[in-house]
């Protein structure tokens, strides 16, 4: 499998063969220091990627139309402002709006309950941050986006078989004719 | 004497490879977000909110964590134990005003 490296902030070696291209990658989080760090991250590791960063829930569910592959979502949402939705309440919501969309749930609280919370309310997977999320994140979206390449290529390479099946009746067709 | 006092940007320098711009870019993010929320920490003390002071607690610990400022590290977590137990409510006055001086001081470093 060809690997390639691209330079920059948070840079590793990974498979961008099989990735999905151009995906659709929404980030939130209400901590903006957090928010530019996962954004430069994410950047580094999927090149082509549109990536859309939310400070607020409301804002992220606004942009639901552009249909992101995936969302990086932290859990405490509402940490400072507590009559904004929670991590939970926007998981739910996506869940329902566009069910395809994966989530990964982010929080500061390395807790087995909040873990319970997001996965029960069907995040892919839920990271604690740590000095190790950054590359955790990148992890999940390479085999997340890598999953969904593979499903195009598979789905792709059905369409050829179908349309070489298609044109051998077509010249048997015309040949008995 | 060391260049850096209070804060060491190894950690960030680590993840992102040296990359210069985005440490800077963190740098200026983490300058103007922290006081305002040290900012915001006073109010909901005054108001005796703990529920308020637990959560601005838990949003600054990644900063902290991002600029290397080891002495707050500890702090940090007292501040955010004290406020969502509600146990030993005295300390935090001092706790408060430490994290104000100290991060103050640690973007004053930052800048040069």
């Amino acid at each position: 499998m060809s690997r390639s490296r691209i330079n920059g902030p948070f840079s590793f070696r990974l498979k961008r063969a099989t990735l999905k291209k151009d995906p659709v990658i929404f980030l939130v989080d209400d901590d903006p220091l957090y928010l530019r760090a996962l954004e430069l991250a994410v950047s580094s590791q999927v090149g082509g990627a549109k990536i859309h960063s939310y400070q607020t829930a409301a804002s992220c569910l606004n942009h639901m139309h552009l249909k992101p592959d995936v969302v990086v979502l932290d859990y405490f949402l509402d940490a400072v402002h507590p009559d904004a939705k929670n991590g939970i309440d926007v998981l739910r919501e996506i869940r329902r709006s566009s069910p395809r969309t994966k989530v990964i749930m982010l929080s500061a609280q390395d807790s087995l309950n909040v873990a319970i919370d997001c996965m029960e309310n069907g995040a892919y997977d839920y990271i604690s941050k740590s000095q190790s999320s950054f590359i955790r994140v990148n992890n999940l979206l390479t085999n997340i986006l890598g999953d969904m390449g593979d499903s195009n290529a598979f789905f792709r390479v059905i369409q050829l078989i179908l349309l070489i099946v298609l044109l051998v009746i077509i010249a048997s067709a015309l040949i008995n004719q | 004497m060391a260049r850096y006092r209070h804060t060491n940007l190894g950690y960030l320098k680590e993840i992102s490879n040296g990359h210069q711009e985005f440490i800077d870019d963190m740098i200026r993010v983490f300058s103007s977000s922290a006081p305002r929320m040290v900012a915001e920490m006073e109010v909901f003390f005054r108001e005796k909110n703990w529920a308020g002071i637990k959560m601005v607690a838990h949003k600054l610990k990644p900063g902290i964590a991002f600029m290397g400022i080891s002495e707050l590290k500890q702090d940090i977590l007292d501040i955010e134990e004290s406020a969502a137990r509600q146990q030993n409510l005295d300390q935090l006055p001092e706790l408060i005003s430490r994290l104000r001086v100290i991060i103050l001081l640690s973007i004053e470093e930052l800048k040069t």
